[in-house]
């Protein structure tokens, strides 16, 4: 296996960071809403549209060359741009691509970014909430899929979090911990989508969707938009924010799919971890925080193990101990995540990141001297894994 | 208009000998002569040595479950829930998805054996496992590879 070169660890970094209005936006766009959250952060990092020459995003599966949609609205020429098409892990490879491309000579400013509408899409009136499927249906599989009656990512992770609860005994209260932590966090956070307390009663509770998940162990549908501004470390020294170095990176992507080997309970979380842990030259137990892609509870339960965090197979226990509480031994989704912030494939989870290494919070919300943060980014057919480690700079 | 029509299978050309097997009740897939594994769905050549010669061979329809899942919240007005979706693992070796038809999925567990059933819609058989105590045959009691991994 190739691992990313370490001259790069430190070498570039993030700089700025915005996100847009955030949950159930009415009459919102999803170009709009990304519109916003990359002004704002070229502004947080007190750059202007001149100093942008690169663009790298994603948005709706069905906007056509989104990059070119997004420097429209932008009004920037990039010496750089394109779209990504790795689902969920799409936002972090957005960053190392950014910091290779800067690296390459490219260009120098990159502006990434992630913007949705997919609680406008599906709730505009109660006919479009069935009928408008968020991945456009020429898109989908067309055998082998909905033939036989499987619709969804839902169905998709539920099969891994059945087996895995088949082969190390993981449970639903262990699932449950994972859903009421990041609750807990999301009352914290003022633009967090979800405001009431979840008790682990109330969680068991959860209206069924697929089994082993209920609702409650399932992502949000969110309108929303978040944006990194990404340059060389250097530069950043002359900027006005406390930098998050780009110190270690990694993806892997299992595209045999997720009924090939061990795929849905060894995830490629543990080859892009290795890779990222191996270029930032710290281990696990060196995270502060970590940001992990929670599009369902069960997805956090095995990049725990797979990052190393704790041993294959106690991934539910190590959550259900508190460990991913703001107090706990590893504060995971401070924000609130996916499952309780919002759903912005990721994005969000970057941001946070960066929010935490400025140590940007009241001491409520902040993990205390966090100078390591790893984020996490996975999708793309459920296969498809990108992580970033980020350490606080200027030191 | 709510369409109530079950979705059907739109075969790409590497797949269309596949579906029309299946009219007949045959579930064939593809078995390298190089290398000798089988694979699928089928493809133009096998993704495990490339090599370009191989031959359809009917599955014994003998598996057992690698995972399941049960829809509780219903997707689609053809199918109405709860229902089951298992992961077979064919005892050639592929991994196939598909409907479990039972009446007992509070029985339904990793490790379960299965066997390939189909399911009749117009035109179109599509695959489907039925688990083998459904059919009076004796489950074995703890497989192999739970044993192992849980121990």
């Amino acid at each position: 296996m190739s691992n990313p070169n370490r001259a790069l660890s430190g070498k570039y970094a993030i700089v700025g960071i915005g996100q847009s209005e955030l949950g159930q936006v009415p009459g919102s766009s999803s170009l709009g809403l990304l519109n916003e959250a990359m002004h704002r952060a070229v502004e947080d990092a007190g750059l202007s549209k001149k100093d942008v020459n690169g663009i790298i995003c994603r948005g709706p599966d069905d906007i056509y060359t989104h990059h070119q949609r997004m420097g429209e609205l932008l009004g920037i020429d990039a010496e750089f741009s394109t779209t990504l098409d790795n689902g969920g892990a799409s936002q972090i490879l957005s960053v190392i691509l950014a910091a290779m491309a800067i690296d390459a000579g490219m260009c120098d400013v990159v502006l990434c970014g992630y913007g949705r509408d997919s609680w406008s899409r599906t709730h505009r009136d109660t006919a479009t909430k069935m009928s408008v499927p968020l991945v456009p249906r020429e898109q989908e599989r067309s055998e082998f899929n909905a033939e036989v009656g499987m619709f969804g990512a839902v169905a998709m992770h539920a099969f891994g979090a059945s087996r895995h609860m088949a082969l190390y005994g993981t449970t639903k209260d262990q699932f449950g911990s994972v859903a009421t932590a990041f609750r807990e966090h999301a009352l914290r956070n003022p633009n967090a989508q979800m405001k009431e307390p979840l008790s682990l009663e109330k969680y068991h509770q959860g209206r069924p969707i697929v089994d082993p998940f209920n609702v409650y162990d399932c992502s949000l549908v969110t309108d929303g938009a978040g944006a990194v501004v990404v340059c060389s470390a250097e530069m950043a020294k002359d900027l006005r924010q406390v930098p998050a170095l780009i110190s270690g990176f990694g993806t892997f992507n299992n595209l045999r799919g997720w009924f090939h080997d061990e795929h849905m309970t060894d995830t490629a979380a543990r080859q892009s971890g290795e890779k990222a842990f191996s270029m930032a030259g710290i281990h696990p137990h060196d995270i502060d925080t970590a940001q992990l892609y929670d599009c369902f509870t069960y997805m956090v339960i095995t990049q725990l193990e797979d990052y190393g965090f704790c041993a294959k197979g106690e991934g539910g226990p190590f959550a259900a101990s508190g460990s991913l509480r703001l107090d706990g031994s590893l504060p995971c989704n401070t924000s609130g995540g996916q499952l309780s912030e919002g759903h912005v494939e990721g994005m969000l989870q970057i941001v946070e990141g960066v929010r935490q290494l400025r140590h940007s919070y009241e001491p409520d919300r902040q993990v205390a001297d966090a100078s390591w943060a790893l984020v996490s980014g996975h999708g793309g057919n459920t296969v498809c894994h990108s992580s970033l480690i980020l350490q606080r700079g200027g030191a | 208009m709510t369409d109530i029509r079950r979705p059907v299978p739109r075969p790409s050309p590497e797949t269309t000998e596949f579906w029309e097997a299946c009219r007949q009740e045959r579930f064939q897939m593809p078995q390298c002569r190089d290398c000798g594994s089988f694979w699928f769905p089928p493809s133009a050549f096998c993704p495990q040595c490339w090599s370009l010669h191989w031959d359809w061979r009917e599955a014994s329809g003998s598996g057992q479950l690698h995972t399941f899942v049960i829809f509780r919240r219903q997707y689609h007005p053809a199918f109405p829930t709860p229902y089951a979706l298992g992961v077979a693992q064919l005892e050639e070796g592929p991994r196939v998805l598909g409907r479990i038809l039972t009446d007992g999925l509070d029985r339904l567990h990793v490790g379960l054996q299965v066997k390939l059933v189909w399911d009749h819609t117009g035109e179109w058989n599509i695959p489907a496992f039925q688990p083998v105590y459904d059919s009076g045959i004796e489950e074995p009691k703890v497989m192999g590879i739970l044993k192992k991994l849980s121990g």
